[in-house]
């Protein structure tokens, strides 16, 4: 396989063997067998997500130049010009949920061309920023979040009675002073990714 | 004693105006280092952090302390001069959606 061809789908039988240089039937055997984890299409044939197949490289010692981009893990982007605080909070998070992918940037702008580049899960922004601030960022996100399957979660250093009221006009999914219990910031993340905006508490939801 | 001139009004206004923003502008950059100092003590108490880490921490605790006593000087600096919030207060935040 070329090493700078990048995978993001679920790879076929065809696909696997030609970049381990083997057959089909040796890539069948070792589905068979489990050592290489694979699902069924409808249609019955095997699909293997890319990290399932760097999983099994790995362990067998099969040194194969193999980039991917792995779909299968939720990316959450956190937009705050703050840089210590989205430091923390991403600390925070990858404690609490490690299987999450985070991405920091203190730019707004670069937030949202992430968010194309990325389509995360969870966007985490601030509302006090420069260039652009957080309103606006929601504004330019109304429709891409109807497109893809995106929740927005708004922290802000100063939630007085008119930034809230505004807030709740916005597309922002919850919103959470940024001196919330720790519990609490982290059970908001969690459902939100599962996009379990019902069990997030009344008074978070738009 | 007489009632006052509009023009005390408007100034007195104004004043109140421009304390109200410091005071929030002051809130904000108090609330961000306040947030670090929470997710940092957390990180501490639960993540039993390795020798690199907890520098880390320890210096975001320090710079986050660092910019709580320079909002409380802020403060005290607006309790004795209102009229100095016109100088540090960012503008009012829009009244309806951009």
């Amino acid at each position: 396989m070329s090493s700078n061809v990048t995978y993001k789908k679920p790879l076929g039988v065809g696909q696997v063997a030609t970049v381990c240089t083997v057959s089909k039937k040796t890539v069948l055997n070792w589905i068979y067998e489990g050592a290489l984890k694979a699902f069924t299409t409808y249609g019955g044939h095997y699909r293997i997500w890319p990290v399932n197949l760097k999983k099994f490289l790995d362990s067998s010692g099969m040194d194969i130049p193999f980039e991917y981009v792995d779909e299968t893990a939720t990316h959450v982007l956190i937009i705050d010009d703050e840089k210590p605080y989205a430091q923390m909070l991403k600390s925070v998070i990858s404690a609490e949920l490690p299987s999450v992918e985070i991405t920091t940037t203190d730019d707004g702008f670069e937030g949202l061309l992430l968010i194309g580049e990325m389509k995360p899960r969870l966007v985490i922004l601030d509302v006090k920023m420069p260039k652009i601030d957080g309103f606006q960022v929601l504004e330019l996100l109304k429709s891409r979040k109807a497109e893809h399957d995106m929740k927005i979660l708004v922290v802000s250093g100063f939630l007085n009675p008119e930034t809230k009221e505004q807030l709740a006009k916005t597309c922002a999914d919850a919103v959470l002073d940024k001196l919330s219990d720790i519990s609490l910031l982290v059970k908001t993340v969690a459902a939100l990714i599962r996009s379990d905006v019902g069990a997030l508490q009344e008074e978070l939801v738009r | 004693m007489p009632p006052p001139q509009q023009s005390e009004l408007d100034e007195l206004q104004t004043q109140i105006t421009n304390l109200k923003a410091g005071i929030r502008e002051v809130a904000h950059e108090i609330n961000n280092p306040l947030g670090v100092l929470r997710m940092a003590a957390y990180l501490m108490e639960t993540t039993n952090p390795d020798e690199a880490k907890r520098k880390h921490y320890m210096s975001l605790l320090n710079s986050s302390i660092d910019r709580i006593e320079t909002g409380l000087k802020r403060l005290r600096a607006l309790r004795e001069n209102p009229s100095t919030a016109a100088t540090h207060a960012s503008p009012e935040p829009p009244t309806k959606q951009p």
